[in-house]
């Protein structure tokens, strides 16, 4: 158990080496024999300096102010507002039903219809947060362990406690407004467990796999690279421009990217959100077919 | 001018020849100096002096005892052989005189 585990921590480590230099130090350590806490300290000692010295240069800190750490707070902001609105339906379904509606088929389609909706907004919040995962372990490769702590810490804290509200007209995010709907909020279930589970199972675990597939990007075909950075890139646009008037009022006010909303390609555009499940499901074929693939040249 | 511990790592690597790589570079100068050398050091420092030019290093074959992964073979440059002579030298000139050094000079014939 012991030794399963320093293996899992060696090979967790070891994955923010540079491959030649992985190989390297692993095939030393394998060498030297010393005891797993040993091997597990060097690394942890050699993983730290690599970190610590890619972080003397500036590009990091660019990616990390610019990029990963405000896209950390939309992504908690999005997960909320996708659980608020569910919630709000969920408790109407849980709450405000009578025994006539149990003999009545509407009841039921509606029911279906808000399921598959509610799995629709999930399913994208996973494939979004996938996406920008994704991009942080493509950006951020050399400082992979920091920059994903730096965008997993603020997932986590936003999402337990409360985001201040930044000023009204030119910059609103994104405090929480339960006036409306105090009924449900009142419940902790709504208010602090559905969007907490909406933070760490739709977005921190699909971009957590993001942030380690996108690592192992640069050994990638450069054809592949480029269509994925260029699909990553359309779906993150796509999501900021549909949400650019929540944060931007006065964007909304001044009807400036209304036309673009209303435009059939954007539409289309915005379908692009679902490619990584796709993307997804497929390796997950290949990833299966190949040890077949291979059982059966071995027999 | 090198640091300490980059000569120690030069001056390993010249004493295994062509046999040096990472894990026998470590344990040689574990052996010698009776202290410890983290991996983190050793690796890092490696990727210093070859920056500098004063050593080259290239993937060498995998063995069944490194559970089949390649070595880090390492190869002091003459640029690394002159910055190394260099500081023994300093360490010889600055050392003339004192103590120590002359308690060694009598213990060695």
């Amino acid at each position: 158990m012991t030794r399963r585990l320093a293996r899992s921590l060696t090979g967790i480590l070891a994955a923010a080496l540079d491959p030649p230099e992985r190989e390297a130090v692993l095939g030393d350590l394998a060498e030297t024999s010393q005891g797993p806490a040993c091997g597990i300290r060097d690394l942890l000692g050699l993983v730290a300096r690599r970190q610590l010295f890619a972080w003397k240069s500036w590009q990091p800190w660019v990616v990390a102010i610019v990029f990963i750490m405000p896209i950390s707070i939309w992504l908690t902001v999005l997960s909320r507002r996708i659980a608020d609105s569910n919630a709000i339906s969920l408790w109407r379904y849980s709450h405000l039903w009578e025994q006539y509606d149990l003999y009545n088929v509407l009841f039921y389609r509606e029911v279906a219809l808000f399921s598959l909706d509610c799995a629709r907004s999930l399913i994208a919040l996973a494939c979004f947060a996938w996406a920008i995962g994704f991009s942080i372990g493509a950006l951020a490769r050399r400082t992979l362990i920091v920059s994903g702590a730096l965008f997993c810490v603020p997932l986590c804290l936003t999402s337990l406690v409360p985001l201040p509200s930044l000023g009204h007209l030119v910059f609103a995010p994104p405090a929480r407004s339960f006036d409306h709907n105090g009924a449900v909020f009142t419940q902790p279930l709504y208010v602090v467990i559905l969007p907490a589970l909406a933070v760490l199972g739709f977005a921190l675990y699909p971009a957590l796999r993001g942030i380690a597939q996108g690592g192992a990007m640069a050994q990638a075909r450069p054809q592949k690279r480029g269509l994925l950075f260029a699909a990553i890139a359309t779906t993150i646009g796509s999501v900021a421009i549909r949400n650019a008037g929540r944060w931007w009022p006065l964007l909304y006010y001044y009807g400036i990217l209304s036309p673009l909303w209303g435009a059939q390609l954007f539409r289309l555009l915005t379908l692009l959100i679902y490619w990584p499940a796709v993307y997804w499901i497929v390796s997950r074929l290949r990833a299966v077919r190949r040890p077949r693939a291979l059982r059966g040249a071995g027999t | 001018m090198l640091g300490e511990f980059e000569y120690l790592l030069l001056t390993a690597a010249v004493r295994l020849g062509d046999g040096a790589y990472g894990a026998v570079i470590r344990q040689e100068i574990e052996q010698t100096t009776g202290r410890r050398c983290s991996l983190g050091a050793l690796y890092t420092t490696l990727d210093r002096l070859e920056t500098k030019g004063l050593l080259e290093t290239w993937m060498g074959e995998a063995t069944p005892q490194r559970g089949g992964r390649a070595k880090r073979m390492v190869r002091v440059s003459a640029e690394g052989i002159e910055e190394a002579s260099a500081f023994h030298e300093a360490v010889k000139q600055i050392s003339l005189g004192v103590p120590w050094a002359i308690q060694q000079a009598e213990i060695e014939p």
